[in-house]
């Protein structure tokens, strides 16, 4: 080789563009974030929905489980119950069907039962104690996030069993008791001390309460059911809606006969009337003076009752019992709609002169209840017929929460639940433990920002519900809605768009043209990084993003 | 959800010089990557120029040559003869072209390359223009299109590489995409199993060029494979044809309208574009006895 | 010792084949051109017979054939290819590509006239017109020395990594038949060690060649091409001594006849020199001092050399068999070039014959030998066929 054969470099590369830096060119990258989804924001005890729902999805059913009970200890009894306000704000229901969110915590609620999954052991103990009066949905609640940071909690229930309307407001068809037991018992595991048959009420009883605890939750529900004036009198056919349900769940069901009319349009006049239905009554008519639209219920709940034979007149209000030849009958008036009222639902107005009446050998009279005032110091103010607390659950006493139906007008367990849990964080703060992270104020993750690409459109695996045959299901208190399998629930999350929530799907990872996203090994701390080397601020990765957890951010240099 | 699953070597690496968000950039890490490092490839003028960086430096750990325009193929052939004299028949060699450099002035070298089987892989990446020199037309550019040649619209169609291809026969062609990573690896990894002439056609939407916003490519990947513009497909021995993802009925305005090159556009010209388009799916499927 | 070989009746086609061929090279792309195409031929023939194992490229065009060359150089491996006229014409482009890619294809030539209008005749301007491209070129008179030059070529290309051309002019040499000893292969392998480049297109290596690079690597590239032509005496010097050696057949870069006391010198390349041998013997009879001097190593263009020769004689006369259009002969120019400043320099006369494959006899010769004792030089090439 020759001088001028060995002088070649210059035309040969020598270097790697990875030390270059193309990160100047940029002037937003892009930024992994918290974006709560629509469902998450919806749900009254914060539920990180698009978190377990992915646990659900990747076949890891006892994290997601764990991650599911970080919120919510009852996800078998809300699986059943809930409102499912989630549901109605699912992003997916604009693209096919939402997402059945209710049957997938259900799935997830009994799968832990029939597994046998604690909760994680407290292990922590911090010295403030609160005694929680009143143990239904809200009471339990705040119970289980008190306990889980390391504060003594005891319960005390007026009634026999903890439960609250859980146990005696709601039929065993809706909620096998069963489920009820575990789920409580599960939560006892945690070391909470609970004293049954003990009603507190008396102010002496407040005041030792009071004294013995650092704060107080009170939690005893609205009890007290409303009636209306001209039946007041009238006795022996005449019940009580809550009281009968609360006779139906303790097994003492009195006899109503054949011919049963039931007075109201919320999810108790539907208890009761599917209840007497299967405690052998003929013939059950529901009578509310609005239309189907406005009644309370859940849809779900009219729907079933209707399959079940249950009879509804709407626009009728009741005015007055007659007895002729040995008969009686409700007379009711014929109601219309007007104006809307201040529930912004229209009004009832009676129509002047137009009566119906109707055989009756019994009368369930569910019109809704009201609160009895905890009989704690002078201090405790009402409004709107409730116990008034501020946002952050506290009463006007110092160290007295409150929450449930005690201190709400919109009455579903889980918002109960909700209350409960602002409570006991509250409570933590209060005692100095740890800052509640709130997230109601974020905006949620919009449709818009959802890659439908990666979402074939697919039909809810789960649509509507799977339930007994009608035949079945009025001969005796079975429970009516079937869960679903392992593989409907998995094919049900896959379909889930986990708005928000970084599945770790790598998508970000492969779409990058300048390799400027880097996947993180470790357990804690992100998933991803981007190389500020590299990263040219294209925005792809968020646009193939399926789920709008990143974002672009401008950056000024 | 999909969920992509894909094994990479390292081969091409960050710092390069495409333009942000580029879906050339990004079709050729999926290529490099799994073809892997025992290759050599060949890089005519195109915008995989720059995007390999300016020398000394190189964004690929294979060896590259920039050959001249008209000749990727040939020099393609040329490597593989050599390495085969020299008895490392086992290093693939890549040719990385444009459609200026595939559809034009290199149609002629392909042609012998591929009527001689020579064992290369030939990837074209048609962004339908002559986009490094500043978006003039090809005769890949469609139908109407805007380039700075044909202020007016392109008034000829875009030419069928793929049916030219297939009529010589070889034994694999592909077109493919980035809107559908898994697709297109799968493509290049059954292409780098075979030997002889494999050329895979990926449609790579030019963000400046056509006009649309910078974090879209894989977006106007899809929809050209939606509307049907673009089907990706494979032909094996030039005569047995799969189509692996094709319309969806999608109308062509989905496509068109986000699309600067096709502003102007008439709705006359959008339904006669429509009409080519039928024409061209039908006439795929008909090929592959749909 | 000098290995006498084989001795064969071959035209200039087939001695440049046998040259190739006896130098193993390992890729071949080559398209077919009149008057070139026996070359091919016969390098299939030496395949089919098992003295030669190359892989063989038969593309579409010239232009193809030299990428593919040019390609499979860069990988390491030693490459052959014949062209003509049209053919190196539209090689052209890749023509700088090769030399500046250093890479040291060997590539015979022969002279054709080019279109428009059609011919196929002898006229070196194909191959002057490339002398811009960076790439060696032998011009050389009959098959032996196209035999030789070829393998002289490798040698020298494959030191200083630059391509070679070795040229010959159509029939008078390309298919004319003559005695050619023709070296063992044990010969050559002495002579010609194996092409082992440091930096090749190689994935165990992974370095990767020819992309964009700055104004001032480019200009230091160039200049790198530059120190490596003028390396080439030196080595094309050795190259042709060793073979002599070995053969006892050596050229020199120039080739001087009856030079020695030469007040005047003819001066031509390719087969006119053969022709004005007989002239300079005929007119040395009648007493003239006359010398003839070949130039058979045009690029690079020893300069030093021919300024050292012909510095004190009285006249050069250069023959031209090639023509660029308003500028006359290219060897007349590049010779005014090369002498100018030269104290002692002789006066040149350049006269344009055989342009187009016109004979060109040793009449004519002595007729423009006479033409100039009588007359004055000009700037401009004669018009002498």
């Amino acid at each position: 080789m020759s001088k001028a054969a060995n002088m070649l470099s210059t035309a040969w590369t020598t270097l790697r563009s990875d030390a270059l830096n193309t990160g100047t060119w940029r002037s937003a990258i892009p930024t992994y974030r918290y974006c709560p989804s629509p469902c998450h924001q919806a749900c009254p005890v914060n539920n990180d929905i698009p978190a377990w729902i992915d646990g659900i999805e990747k076949g890891e059913l006892h994290g997601a489980w764990l991650k599911l009970a970080v919120n919510n200890p009852f996800p078998s009894i809300t699986g059943r119950v809930c409102h499912h306000p989630c549901e109605s704000y699912c992003n997916r229901g604009q693209y096919d069907e939402k997402i059945s969110i209710r049957m997938l915590e259900r799935y997830l609620g009994d799968l832990s039962l029939e597994r046998g999954w604690s909760f994680p052991a407290v292990d922590v103990a911090k010295k403030e104690r609160v005694a929680i009066i009143g143990g239904g949905p809200a009471g339990l609640s705040a119970a289980y996030h008190l306990r889980l940071e390391g504060y003594t909690v005891e319960i005390y229930e007026a009634r026999q069993k903890l439960g609250g309307l859980l146990r005696y407001g709601i039929p065993a068809y809706r909620l096998p008791k069963e489920v009820l037991d575990r789920e409580i018992d599960r939560l006892l595991e945690l070391g909470i001390e609970v004293h049954t048959d003990v009603a507190i009420n008396t102010p002496g009883e407040y005041d030792r309460l009071q004294k013995e605890y650092d704060a107080l939750f009170i939690s005893t529900g609205a009890q007290r059911s409303r009636k209306l004036a001209q039946f007041e009198d009238s006795s022996g056919i005449i019940q009580d809606g809550l009281d009968y349900l609360y006779k139906v769940n303790s097994g003492q069901a009195p006899g109503l006969g054949q011919k049963v009319l039931v007075i109201g349009g919320g999810n108790t006049a539907i208890d009761t009337a599917r209840s007497a239905k299967r405690l052998g009554a003929d013939q059950v008519m529901i009578i509310y003076r609005r239309t189907e639209e406005e009644m309370p219920s859940q849809k779900s709940e009219i729907l079933e009752a209707g399959e079940e034979g249950i009879l509804f007149t709407f626009l009728a209000s009741p005015v007055r019992i007659e007895k002729e030849n040995g008969v009686q009958k409700l007379v009711c008036q014929k109601m219309q709609l007007g104006e809307n009222d201040s529930s912004g639902r229209p009004r009832p107005e009676p129509i002047k002169d137009a009566y119906l009446s109707f055989e009756a050998d019994s009368m369930i009279m569910a019109l809704g209840s009201d609160i009895v005032m905890p009989k704690i110091g002078n201090g405790l103010e009402i409004q709107d017929s409730v116990l008034k607390v501020d946002g952050k659950q506290e009463t006007s006493i110092k160290n007295v929460f409150a929450g449930g139906d005690l201190t709400s007008n919109i009455r579903f367990v889980s918002t109960a639940m909700g209350a409960g849990k602002k409570a006991a964080q509250q409570m933590a703060q209060l005692f100095g433990g740890n800052t509640v992270q709130g997230s109601s104020d974020l905006e949620t993750v919009s449709f818009e920002e959802i890659n439908t690409f990666y979402f074939p459109r697919n039909p809810a695996v789960v649509s509507g519900s799977f339930q007994l045959v009608v035949s079945d299901r009025i001969k005796n208190f079975e429970e009516v809605q079937l869960g679903i399998s392992e593989e409907q629930a998995i094919g049900e999350a896959t379909r889930c768009f986990n708005c928000g929530f970084c599945t770790v799907c790598d998508n970000c990872y492969y779409f990058c043209p300048d390799m400027a996203i880097a996947r993180n090994s470790g357990e804690d701390g992100p998933n991803y990084t981007v190389l500020d080397q590299y990263c040219k601020g294209c925005g792809l990765c968020v646009r193939e993003c399926p789920r709008g957890a990143i974002v672009l951010k401008e950056e000024s240099k | 959800m999909k969920h992509y699953e894909i094994a990479e070597e390292r081969v091409f690496l960050p710092g390069h010089a495409a333009c942000p968000g580029c879906a050339m950039a990004l079709a050729l890490r999926y290529i490099l990557n799994t073809v892997g490092l025992n290759a050599v490839g060949v890089i005519p003028p195109s915008c995989m120029g720059p995007m390999m960086g300016a020398n000394p430096y190189s964004s690929m750990r294979i060896p590259i040559i920039h050959n001249s325009f008209e000749s990727s193929a040939s020099t393609a052939a040329g490597i593989k003869r050599a390495f085969k004299a020299r008895g490392k028949d086992d290093v693939h060699v890549l040719a990385l072209a444009g459609d200026g450099g595939t559809y034009d002035i290199g149609l002629q070298a392909l042609s012998s390359v591929a009527e001689h089987n020579e064992d290369i892989m030939y990837f074209c990446m048609d962004n339908e223009g002559y986009m490094n020199t500043g978006t003039q037309k090809s005769s890949s550019t469609p139908r109407h299109a805007y380039t700075t040649s044909t202020p007016g619209g392109k008034e000829s169609r875009k030419k069928n590489l793929v049916e030219i291809m297939a009529a010589h026969r070889v034994p694999y062609i592909a077109t493919t995409n980035i809107g559908y990573l898994d697709d297109l690896v799968y493509k290049i990894k059954k292409a780098k199993k075979m030997q002889g002439t494999r050329i895979v056609v990926l449609l790579t939407p030019c963000i400046d060029g056509w006009g649309f916003p910078g974090n879209d490519v894989a977006t106007m990947s899809r929809l050209a494979v939606q509307t049907g513009v673009f089907p990706l497909y494979e032909v094996e021995d030039g005569e047995k044809y799969t189509i692996n993802h094709g319309s969806q009925g999608m109308p062509i305005e989905n496509y068109l309208k986000r699309q600067r090159r096709y502003r102007h556009l008439s709705k006359d010209q959008i339904e006669e574009i429509q009409k080519e388009v039928d024409q061209g799916w039908q006439r795929l499927q008909k090929l592959a006895n749909l | 010792m000098i290995s006498k070989g084989d001795t064969m009746l071959l035209t200039g086609n087939h001695a440049a084949a046998y040259g190739a061929m006896l130098a193993q090279p390992k890729v071949i792309p080559i398209y077919p051109i009149t008057p070139q195409t026996p070359i091919a031929e016969k390098l299939t023939e030496f395949q089919l017979e098992g003295l030669l194992q190359a892989e063989f490229i038969t593309p579409e065009s010239e232009h193809s054939a030299m990428a593919a060359c040019i390609s499979a150089s860069l990988t390491g491996v030693r490459v052959f290819t014949a062209t003509s006229s049209q053919g190196l014409m539209l090689m052209h482009e890749l023509l700088h590509f090769a030399s500046g890619s250093r890479a040291p294809i060997v590539m015979v030539n022969a002279n054709r006239t080019f279109a428009a209008p059609w011919g196929f005749w002898a006229d070196q301007t194909d191959s002057l017109a490339q002398r811009d491209t960076g790439w060696l070129q032998y011009y050389v008179e009959n098959p032996q020395e196209a035999l030789d030059t070829v393998l002289q070529a490798f040698k020298t290309a494959e030191t200083v990594l630059l391509p070679a051309m070795v040229v010959f002019e159509a029939f008078y040499v390309s298919h004319a038949l003559e005695v050619v000893g023709v070296p063992t292969p044990e010969t050559v392998k002495s002579y010609l060690p194996p092409y082992e480049p440091k930096v090749m297109l190689d994935p165990e290596i992974g370095r990767s060649f020819g992309n964009v690079v700055d104004q001032k690597t480019y200009c230091q590239h160039r200049q790198t091409l530059d120190l490596a032509m003028e390396e080439v005496f030196d080595v094309a010097k050795n190259a042709d001594d060793q073979w002599k050696g070995l053969t006892g057949r050596g050229y020199g870069l120039v080739e001087k006849y009856r030079c020695e006391d030469a007040e005047n010198i003819i001066m031509a390349m390719g087969t006119i020199s053969g022709t004005a041998k007989s002239a300079v013997d005929k007119m040395r009879a009648e007493g003239l001092s006359i010398g003839l001097l070949k130039v058979r190593l045009f690029r690079p263009f020893p300069v030093q050399e021919l300024r050292g020769i012909l510095g004190g004689r009285d006249r050069v006369i250069v023959l031209d068999r090639n023509f660029s259009p308003g500028n006359g002969g290219i060897l007349h120019q590049e010779l005014k070039a090369a002498l100018y400043g030269l104290k002692s320099a002789p006066e040149i006369f350049g006269y344009l014959a055989g342009v187009g494959g016109v004979n060109v006899t040793p009449e004519k010769i002595e007729g423009l030998v006479k033409q100039s004792l009588s007359g004055q030089s000009s700037a401009k090439s004669i018009w002498g066929w």
